[in-house]
């Protein structure tokens, strides 16, 4: 009975789901529309772009960018399209970045398993939370030094710092504010970590004894 | 959540730390390395205000990542057309990849499961 119930309530409309569909419907426009305006500009002649600015459908539909950019036009080609001929290197760029994804990834997932291992030896209480914390706590810090624009302020501070150099002052304005504030941070969150129970307060003595 | 019987069962058996990390670790962590992996991928792709700030794409280009490549024809040359197709490529390009990974690795099945 139980499940027909369900069923009969699933088919109702009632105003509230009707307002969940239009919900749902209006961020599923907001996240697919760019897309489908990258499509269709993708798909416009250069040409046409700036006649037909508000046209919701390619104007002249071709594949002529994409031609061009795997190399596969020719230089006539490239400026009947309204394009100057300059060589466009999207495979040198899309190497460059693949070159650093992969640097990126392999230490990301490295230190993920070493840390997730670490973590899954432990027997805290909350365990599972503690890395999410940890991931609050240095990423809200970066915001909290970006919004306070102590970035700026210390780049400043030491890029007219007579002793160092060029770039030093970058490095000493932004990775190494936020580093301090997220480490601080977090080191303030485990000292407010105090023994919870009876228990815990048993498990600690037992270690000080041995 | 690794079963710790498992770890015990191993130790039992004279397994070294190393051993345990390699042989039920690292193997039972798959699909959430995974995930990690192709979630770190898009996201390390998506490089920009590091590489505008620290080197400007500079020297001869070699730290010129895509999207900052895409940024320059889009906004700075307007070259839109060539720059919405090029993001296209990126866009089928990251999800070709991530599919790949994901099937290539098992991504979406544990070894938990059918043990």
């Amino acid at each position: 009975m139980s499940t027909s119930f369900l069923e009969a309530r699933r088919k109702r409309l009632s105003l509230g789901k009707l307002g969940a569909w239009i919900f749902l419907g209006a961020m599923l426009f907001i996240s697919l529309f760019p897309v489908f305006w990258m499509l269709r500009t993708a798909l416009s002649p250069n040409m046409n772009l700036f006649s037909s600015q508000l046209d919701l459908f390619p104007d002249g539909m071709s594949l002529n960018n994409f031609k061009r950019i795997l190399g596969f036009a020719t230089l006539e080609e490239a400026q009947a399209m309204g394009g100057s001929g300059a060589s466009l290197n999207f495979l040198v760029y899309l190497w460059n970045s693949l070159k650093f994804t992969g640097a990126i990834v392999f230490g990301t997932v490295t230190f993920a398993v070493f840390a997730g291992y670490a973590l899954a030896q432990t027997e805290l209480p909350w365990s599972q939370c503690h890395l999410l914390y940890l991931d609050v706590w240095t990423t809200s810090s970066k915001h909290v030094c970006h919004y306070s624009q102590l970035h700026s302020y210390l780049e400043i501070e030491f890029a007219q710092h007579p002793l160092l150099g060029q770039s030093s002052h970058l490095y000493l304005a932004h990775p190494l504010p936020s580093s301090l504030c997220a480490n601080s941070l977090s080191l303030s969150l485990k000292r407010l970590r105090r023994p919870q129970s009876l228990m815990d307060l048993a498990y600690s003595a037992d270690f000080e004894e041995l | 959540m690794i079963p710790k019987s498992l770890y015990e069962a191993g130790a039992l058996d004279g397994a070294s730390e190393w051993k345990l990390f390699t042989r039920i670790t690292m193997p039972l962590l798959r699909p959430v390395l995974i995930m990690v992996m192709v979630v770190s991928f898009i996201g390390a792709f998506q490089i920009f205000d590091t590489m505008v700030i620290a080197t400007d794409g500079g020297p001869i280009n070699s730290t010129r990542a895509i999207n900052f490549y895409i940024f320059e024809k889009a906004f700075e040359q307007y070259k839109i057309g060539y720059a919405a197709a090029m993001a296209t490529l990126l866009l089928i390009f990251l999800a070709l990849f991530s599919l790949v990974q994901m099937r290539i690795a098992r991504g979406n099945e544990s070894d938990l499961s059918n043990a």
